[in-house]
Formats: structure tokens, C-alpha cells, sequence
């Protein structure tokens, strides 16, 4: 077995950068599936542990699913015009938001942390390089309330790259900083707990409909597009073709996150994707209820085809609900319902990935299952366990439901979100500007985007018309 | 370049940028924000209590309701 950190080895030896002593370890994949799978069941018992006496399956009661005590513990910064001191504070509830604030980068240490122990790295070592990560997760996180940039959908991965860049082309990885850059570890850990939300139950909330717009359009999108980057454009790197490809077939930035992983891409090539989604999205968002209002195009129709196509899930939201009410609510059960595609797909990049296009890559001859076994990020496996897991819970009944809602929204989401940001930041600081700059100037990624947009723009909208319109009309 | 000379070039740099970035987002956004178009879109934003910078649908405020009439159409836990 290899002893060096490779993502195919069970375990990795692992050059500690203090002290220079060889520590044996898990590899960073199993480490994300115990603190990710942990993580999980705690929330899920916590959630149960607090589950109203009464009306525990009224979803209009309980519209956030069952209370989680373990909200009170991680929250993000609320949105601020003019002064960031505001967003200490959420307008809504008037509650003070900074020990939840502080609390959430808490959890970044610990999490941290425990993955660096796992990893058979001397752990004590991650925590002034763990505090200051968390404090620019923090800054991130301000930049992307500012109610601008928050209400144009430009999410927090942008403006944690940012922060990353800057850190990274200026002062540079410093000695004490370099054992807490486990950007993977965070990124995979949010992963599996990102599996907690990917819901397949939540396929069937539309039903036939639903089904048609989100199973029939996305993987012809996906797959056609993937192969046009690959066979047409010529783009020299496969992973970039399928980043690009599901999140602007599946759900913008998380669905990158979810495929860049499952297909191993690079940090540059998960950033470019990301930065073409959510500069396509913003357009998206601005330009598509006009056309659809200029097109006369019915409200429920109008909104499938918003939430079948635009990338993000708060655009989709946001575009829709300036069309009306109902749009709104189609879009973002629509979008909901491709969400919800992540886990197989990313499952199915997976597979793929590691027995056929790596296989032809480097033609190895041993046996097809072991090399798939071998090259398989197993991480995935624990997405798409927690996936599972949830999924079927959340099938039990209405009572359950909410018992995955409340999980999922009072903890599991949040802290998602603040391992991704963190993450972010991680790649920004190694990453450098030079590497972005031969992909940005070739152009291809961007004919790739357009191109493969326009496809599940004329696709969506013919499915949309033909059930939300037609077959299953109001 | 000494290195001495080179580390304060790297901090100045930073320094620059954090300038730069607080510029924007203390000064020129605030401004932006008040352009009537952008303004407008704010406003309905609010209204409606839409979180536009949403990841997933577990990052809106609430989770997806369906519209009723499918509500109607499909029962999710038949009883």
C-alpha cells in the first residue's frame, strides 16, 4: 500500500510541517466521513431530543422544520447596506447575532481539528492557523451580506477566493498558517454533510412534472455539454469540462463543489466554474423575467423554466418572485427538486470517473473493480450514505420530515456553509493568479457555458410548456 | 531586493488591497444601492422576504411551498 498521501490509499504518512516527524493517519476522505457522519447523527439526536409535544407533523407550525437546540450555536452575519456593525444584528428577530457568530467559527476550529488529529497531524499546531482561517471565514462571510452583492446572488465562495487570493499573492502561506491549509478536509467534510439536504424524497414533490423538467432535461444537458468541452472545444481537461457542465445544468455552485470532488478537479478549475455561474446567474436573474413577461408566458410555465435553468437556487427565487407569488413557488420547487439531483449525479461522476476515464488516462492493467475501488473518492460514499440515510427518514411521515428539516436547517446547513467558506478561503490562499489566467484567456470554457446554457434554456422551456402548460396545466 | 524589503512589499500589498475592498463595499455599494433600479429590486427583495444569496433551498428563509393546487394533486403521505 502507498505510504504517501494520495487519494487512493487507505492511509497516508503524512510529513508533519512543525516538527518534521513522520505520523501515520487516515487519509483526509475518511476523516470528513466520521466527523461528517457524526456531525450529522448529533444534530439528528439533538433535533429529536427537542420534537414538539404537539403538531409535530404541521408543517404550517413548524415551517423550519422541528426547533434545534444546536442553532443557537452557528449563524452567519445578517444583511448590511452601509455599516457591517448591522449585520451583528438580524433585523427580523432583533437578536444579536456575534455569539453565534463567534460560536459558528468555534466549530471551524474543532472541526479543524479533529480532521487534523485524524489525519495523524499534530493538531495543537492547526489552532493559530485554525483562528485566523475562521476570522477570514468571518470576513468573507460580511463581504457576501453586503445587500447588494447578497441580493445579486453573488455568493460566499466568490468572496472567499477572494479573501484566499489576496492572502495568498500578497503575504503568502506563512510557517504558522500552513498546517490548518486542509481546504480538502473542510471542503469534503461540508460535502458529507451537505448530503443531509440533498433529499431524493424531495423528487417527488412536483411529480410528473417535476420528474420530466428535472430528469429528462439536466442529464441530456449535462452529457451533451460535457462531451461538446470535450470532443468539440478540445478542452484539454476533462474534470473542467464536468464542473462546468453540472453547474450550469444542476444547480450552480453547490452542484460544482459536489462534481469538482467527484472528479477530482483542481482548485483553479472548481474556481473558474464557480466564477462563470455566478456571473452567468446574475445575468440570468435580471434578464429572464422581462423576456418571459415579453413573451407572454404563462406564471407557473414562466417559473418552471426560471427554476429549470437559472443556476442558483437564490436567483431562482428571486427572479421568480418578481414574476408573482405562485411563479415563486413553482421556480423554487422546481429548483428544489433538481437540488436534489446532486447525490446521484455526483455519485454517478464518481463511478465514471474512476473506472473509465482515469483508467483510459493512464492505462493501467488490473482489475476493473479494484482500480475503480482504488481511484473512487471515497468521501462520496459518505454523501451519499447520509444522503440515504436522510432521505429515508424523511419518507417515514410528515413528523419526520420535519424532524430532517429542523436538522437540517438549524444546523447541518449552516455549518455546511461556514466548512465550504472556509475551505474557499483555504484554496484562494494557494492558489495562484497565474494559474487562472491561461484558462480565462482561452475562451473555451466560456463558448462551453453559453452554448450548453442555451441548450437547457430551449429544452427547459419545451418541457416546461409541454407539462407545467399542457399535460398537468391548473 | 533584501528580504527585509521584500516582506514590507508583500504587507503594502495587502494593505492595498484591503484598502481597495473596503472602498467598495463602505463606499461604492452603499451608493449603488441607492440607484433607483437597484434600489427597487432591493425593496422587492425585502418585501417578499427573499434571501437572494441563497446556495441551496435549505439557505432560503423557508423551505419550498408548493403551489396549493399541486398540493392538491399530490399527496406526499397519503393517510
Amino acid at each position: 500500500m502507498s505510504l504517501t498521501p494520495s487519494s487512493s490509499s487507505d492511509t497516508a504518512t503524512i510529513l508533519d510541517s512543525t516538527d518534521g516527524s513522520k505520523k501515520r493517519g487516515w487519509h483526509e476522505d475518511y476523516a470528513a466521513m466520521l466527523v461528517g457522519g457524526l456531525l450529522v447523527f448529533l444534530s439528528l439526536c439533538i433535533t429529536w431530543s427537542g420534537r414538539p409535544s404537539e403538531d409535530a407533523g404541521n408543517r404550517k407550525a413548524f415551517p423550519k422544520g422541528w426547533p434545534n437546540e444546536l442553532s443557537k450555536s452557528i449563524e452567519k452575519p445578517q444583511a448590511w447596506m452601509a455599516n457591517p456593525i448591522e449585520g451583528l444584528n438580524n433585523a427580523k428577530s432583533k437578536k444579536d447575532v456575534t455569539l453565534p457568530i463567534l460560536l459558528a467559527m468555534g466549530w471551524v476550529v474543532l472541526v479543524g481539528m479533529a480532521g487534523s488529529l485524524l489525519m495523524g497531524r499534530a493538531f495543537w499546531w492547526f489552532l493559530p492557523g485554525g483562528l485566523f482561517l475562521a476570522a477570514l471565514t468571518c470576513i468573507a462571510y460580511f463581504l457576501s451580506a453586503q445587500k447588494v452583492i447578497e441580493s445579486y446572488n453573488l455568493e460566499y465562495p466568490l468572496w472567499a477566493l477572494m479573501v484566499g487570493l489576496i492572502i495568498g499573492n500578497t503575504v503568502g502561506e506563512m510557517p504558522w498558517l500552513k498546517p490548518a491549509l486542509v481546504g480538502e478536509y473542510f471542503i469534503k467534510t461540508g460535502l458529507v454533510l451537505f448530503g443531509a439536504e440533498v433529499l431524493f424524497s424531495r423528487l417527488l414533490e412536483l411529480g410528473l412534472p417535476g420528474l420530466l423538467t428535472a430528469w429528462v432535461v439536466t442529464p441530456i444537458v449535462l452529457i451533451s455539454t460535457y462531451l461538446f468541452g470535450v470532443y468539440v472545444l478540445r478542452i484539454p481537461s476533462r474534470a473542467l469540462c464536468m464542473t462546468i457542465s453540472a453547474d450550469m445544468s444542476v444547480c450552480g455552485v453547490s452542484a460544482a463543489i459536489a462534481t469538482a470532488g467527484a472528479c477530482k478537479a483542481k482548485k483553479e478549475e472548481l474556481s473558474l466554474a464557480i466564477g462563470l455561474s455566478l456571473f452567468f446567474t446574475v445575468i440570468m436573474m435580471v434578464t429572464m423575467p422581462p423576456i418571459i413577461r415579453w413573451l407572454e408566458l404563462d406564471s407557473v410555465v414562466g417559473g418552471a423554466w426560471i427554476g429549470g435553468t437559472i443556476d442558483a437556487t437564490g436567483a431562482v427565487v428571486a427572479a421568480g418572485e418578481s414574476l408573482g407569488k405562485e411563479a415563486g413557488e413553482v421556480a423554487a420547487t422546481v429548483k428544489m427538486i433538481q437540488n436534489s439531483m446532486i447525490g446521484l449525479i455526483a455519485f454517478g461522476v464518481a463511478v465514471y470517473w474512476a473506472g473509465w476515464v482515469e483508467k483510459s488516462e493512464k492505462k493501467v492493467e488490473i482489475s476493473l473493480g479494484y482500480e475503480v475501488w482504488r481511484r473512487f473518492p471515497k468521501f462520496i460514499i459518505g454523501f451519499f450514505l447520509v444522503s440515504v440515510l436522510c432521505s429515508f427518514i424523511f419518507t417515514l411521515g410528515p413528523e419526520e420530515s420535519l424532524w430532517v428539516d429542523g436538522s437540517n436547517k438549524g444546523f447541518i446547513g449552516p455549518l455546511r456553509g461556514w466548512l465550504f467558506c472556509v475551505g474557499f478561503i483555504c484554496m484562494g490562499i494557494q492558489t495562484n493568479f497565474r494559474q487562472l489566467a491561461p484558462m480565462l484567456i482561452s475562451g473555451r470554457p466560456m463558448t462551453m457555458y453559453v452554448l450548453g446554457q442555451i441548450l437547457n434554456l430551449v429544452l427547459t422551456l419545451t418541457v416546461a410548456s409541454l407539462t407545467f402548460g399542457w399535460l398537468f396545466k391548473k | 531586493m533584501s528580504p527585509i524589503k521584500r516582506a514590507e512589499h508583500k504587507w503594502f500589498y495587502l494593505a492595498f488591497w484591503a484598502a481597495a475592498v473596503s472602498a467598495v463595499w463602505l463606499l461604492l455599494l452603499p451608493r449603488l444601492g441607492r440607484l433607483e433600479n437597484v434600489a427597487e429590486h432591493l425593496d422587492l427583495m425585502e418585501s417578499r422576504n427573499v434571501r437572494a444569496g441563497a446556495m441551496y433551498y435549505t439557505d432560503l428563509e423557508e423551505i419550498p411551498v408548493r403551489p396549493q393546487w399541486i398540493e392538491k394533486e399530490i399527496q406526499l403521505w397519503p393517510e
